[in-house]
């Protein structure tokens, strides 16, 4: 479910977006929850639907200055910040719904109906556990964030989303970096 | 000044619990039926920036509830009493949708007033019998804990920044204290802005904002400046959450929430479509009978229909079901509401005492959650370079009496224009009379729902789930492995790295992490001080 994985992305990054933004609520897909966007709505959908991703890592860094050498150029970046999501993601069960099978499995297929919205319901109490815990850390500790970003520079602080068991899923997590990266933020002038 | 953060965190927090609690007022913000522009944010409101807006980064939509009772309140006034905000749910029964409004003038509750200060309910005058149930499913407390013995990180008085000839260290040093608190609050009012989101009582707030239909059921709310304890079955049905605090120099500023983890589904309740109905037979028509008297009218009596609640002088703002009758004109002008579902039993039974423990509703990982750190970041972090030398003039910083009138001009209370959707008026049926309304039959099925989530994450793949996260967080922090290595390599955890100084190039992808630099344009770091760029 790309939106609920967006979901909790976004709700860490508005608690990191730390410049002058004004909060665009999102609504859930399939659940009843709205959470926090700080990025334009359009750049959303793009590149979640071939993530089956199990250990999702958001980090937040500083850019050191640049360390000029031989062999390097690079930027030296330093996390002071990395969460660790982690998510199940297990494929539906497709029962076959032709009609002659639906009249022997009527009864069956009522209990099912109801034990799939039980389902439905804890996974949505369990996503919320989930943001609750999200506000939770996020106001445990403070005293390591930067200062606020200049406002005239961008809104969040820099980060960058990693998969750690997955190196051959770059593509997505590209994609899924730029979903979050990419287009000005509900930045006010 | 750490004293106009903490007032103006009053406000903030006023205003996003009411806008996302108080449905009529704010529901010019929402787009009827499109549930995924409900936000405010994705109308045009980038070319109105308020220096309100500005306050903790966090521009909120128009709010008129908010407004008017922040000048109630007395924002900008160093009022640091505790703010609670009491969120009812009214429920009328689905015997009043057919029945004919009761005759009478003033639909008040009556209950006793308790004189606790300006900032409180008045009496109502009347008393009548009606079908109506209240409930408060959630109640907010912000209030600031000032410590009374000075330590910590400064002994800055709490009334006033005074700016004494001390030098300019110690400016430096208050202002470094000023702006950790300003931070603080910033990411505090974020959690807000998320949990008042979270919690049940939003749905249905945009359940009333949204749909065109007449619900029998409305939220109100009330604030005051102490908490009513709760009785013990409330107090048994209510869960609580409270927000870590923010530390400043004097004391804290505290945050928590009671609220119903369950409310029964409201949706399912009946409601009238606004659909347009020729009443043909209608009392007096040619068509009925023409002797038949409408006996539930005296006849001397006018046609009442619903209380209407001025403002000036309520503290409410009870947004009630419209009746039936299409006569919208009220009976008492200055009728007071108190919408309170108050046992009379516990208003002495002593003042309830926010727990600050940790929440209820925490879900327990497999994994711990992960956090080590040796040094604080700020202490560690030589002068930035971006330091100005203290100035020696005084701030640049409006004073409080321009800035409440600044605040009160932006925040001017709105006409509500007739929502189209057919509330009629704000103007609504009479409070129930009896102190003890019908109570909820709420759910106690809290920590079984608690417990099926628990399983639900922990049990073995069900063949029909199609999501489940796990909430494994782990709060760590480290350095990037030297070049060379692979960026998806799995990293080493929890390990905690002093941060020197944010001295970042000026590119366009990086930030200036000059917290110095913000504040220095806003002079202090009031965000208003840059008057020349909103004038």
């Amino acid at each position: 479910m790309p939106s609920e994985r967006a979901g909790i992305l976004h709700t860490i990054l508005f608690h990191r977006a730390l410049g002058l933004v004004r909060p665009k609520d999102v609504d859930s897909e399939h659940f009843e929850i709205t959470y926090q966007q700080q990025q334009q709505k359009e750049n959303e959908g793009k590149g979640m639907y071939n993530l089956l991703l199990m250990q999702i890592l958001l980090s937040f860094y500083e850019e050191k200055n640049k360390q000029v050498s031989w062999f390097t150029n690079k930027v030296e970046r330093q996390h002071w910040e990395q969460w660790y999501i982690n998510l199940h993601i297990m494929q539906p069960n497709v029962h076959g719904r032709s009609g002659n099978t639906r009249a022997a499995l009527d009864p069956a297929a009522g209990n099912k109906k109801e034990e799939s919205s039980s389902r439905h319901a804890s996974l949505e109490a369990s996503l919320r556990e989930v943001l609750f815990q999200i506000i939770k850390f996020v106001n445990e500790k403070k005293d390591h964030i930067p200062p606020v970003p200049n406002l005239d520079c961008i809104v969040s602080f820099p980060f960058e989303i990693t998969v750690p068991s997955h190196s051959d899923s770059s593509f997505g997590v590209e994609i899924l970096k730029r979903m979050l990266q990419t287009g000005h933020p509900t930045m006010l002038s | 000044m750490v004293e106009q953060i903490i007032t103006e965190f009053f406000a903030k927090s006023m205003h996003i619990i009411l806008e996302s609690r108080s449905p009529f007022v704010s529901s010019r913000n929402y787009y009827s039926g499109d549930p995924s522009t409900s936000s405010p944010s994705s109308s045009s409101s980038t070319s109105s920036i308020r220096p309100r807006d500005k306050w903790f980064n966090l521009a909120l939509g128009d709010c008129p509830a908010a407004l008017e009772n922040m000048d109630l309140w007395g924002v900008g006034e160093s009022n640091f009493e505790p703010l609670v905000i009491d969120v009812i749910l009214i429920r009328r029964s689905s015997e009043l949708d057919r029945a004919c409004p009761p005759p009478g003038g003033c639909l008040v509750r009556n209950i006793s007033a308790k004189d606790h200060g300006p900032n409180y309910w008045s009496i109502g005058q009347q008393e009548m019998v009606t079908e109506r149930s209240e409930k408060i499913i959630e109640r907010w407390v912000v209030q600031y804990e000032s410590r009374k013995s000075a330590g910590g990180m400064g002994r800055e008085p709490i009334l006033g920044a005074k700016r004494s000839g001390s030098g300019s260290s110690h400016s430096f040093e208050m202002s470094v204290a000023q702006k950790k608190v300003y931070k603080r609050s910033i990411i505090l009012l974020r959690s807000l802005y998320v949990t008042v989101r979270l919690l049940p009582a939003y749905k249905i707030f945009r359940d009333l904002s949204s749909t065109g239909q007449i619900r029998p059921f409305s939220l109100a709310h009330k604030i005051s400046s102490f908490v009513e304890p709760f009785t013990r079955v409330e107090d048994a049905e209510m869960n609580q959450f409270a927000f870590v605090p923010v530390e400043t120099p004097c004391g804290r500023l505290c945050l928590s929430v009671s609220y119903l983890p369950i409310l029964e589904d409201l949706s399912l309740e009946s409601s009238t479509p606004l659909s347009a109905q020729l009443i043909t037979d209608y009392v007096g028509s040619p068509l009925a009978e023409p002797l038949r008297r409408f006996e539930s009218l005296p006849s001397s009596a006018p046609a009442p229909t619903y209380v209407s609640f001025t403002r000036r002088h309520s503290w409410s703002n009870s947004h009630r079901v419209p009746s039936t009758s299409p006569s919208p004109s009220p009976t008492h002008s200055d009728s007071r509401a108190l919408c309170h579902n108050m046992n009379p039993d516990c208003l002495l039974s002593g003042q309830k005492t926010v727990d600050n423990s940790p929440p209820r509703i925490l879900v327990t990982h497999n994994s711990p959650v992960i956090y080590k750190s040796t040094t604080s970041f700020n202490e560690h972090c030589p002068s930035p370079p971006f330091l100005p030398s203290p100035s020696p003039s005084p701030p640049h910083f409006p004073g409080r009496n321009s800035l409440n009138s600044l605040m009160r001009t932006e925040s001017a209370p709105e006409r509500i224009p007739l929502a189209p959707r057919g509330f009629l008026t704000n103007d609504a049926l009479p409070l129930s009379p009896s102190p003890k309304g019908t109570r909820f039959r709420s759910s106690s099925q809290t920590d079984s729902t608690r417990a099926q989530a628990v399983a639900a994450s922990a049990s073995q793949p069900s063949p029909d789930c199609k999501f489940q996260a796990k909430p494994e967080l782990k709060f760590g922090c480290q350095k990037v492995p030297p070049p060379g290595k692979s960026d998806a390599s799995v990293l080493p955890r929890g390990t905690m790295t002093s941060c020197t100084s944010p001295r970042l190039p000026s590119t366009s992808s990086s930030s200036r992490l000059s917290m110095l630099d913000e504040f220095e344009n806003f002079g202090i770091f009031c965000p208003f001080v840059e008057d020349e760029d909103f004038r």
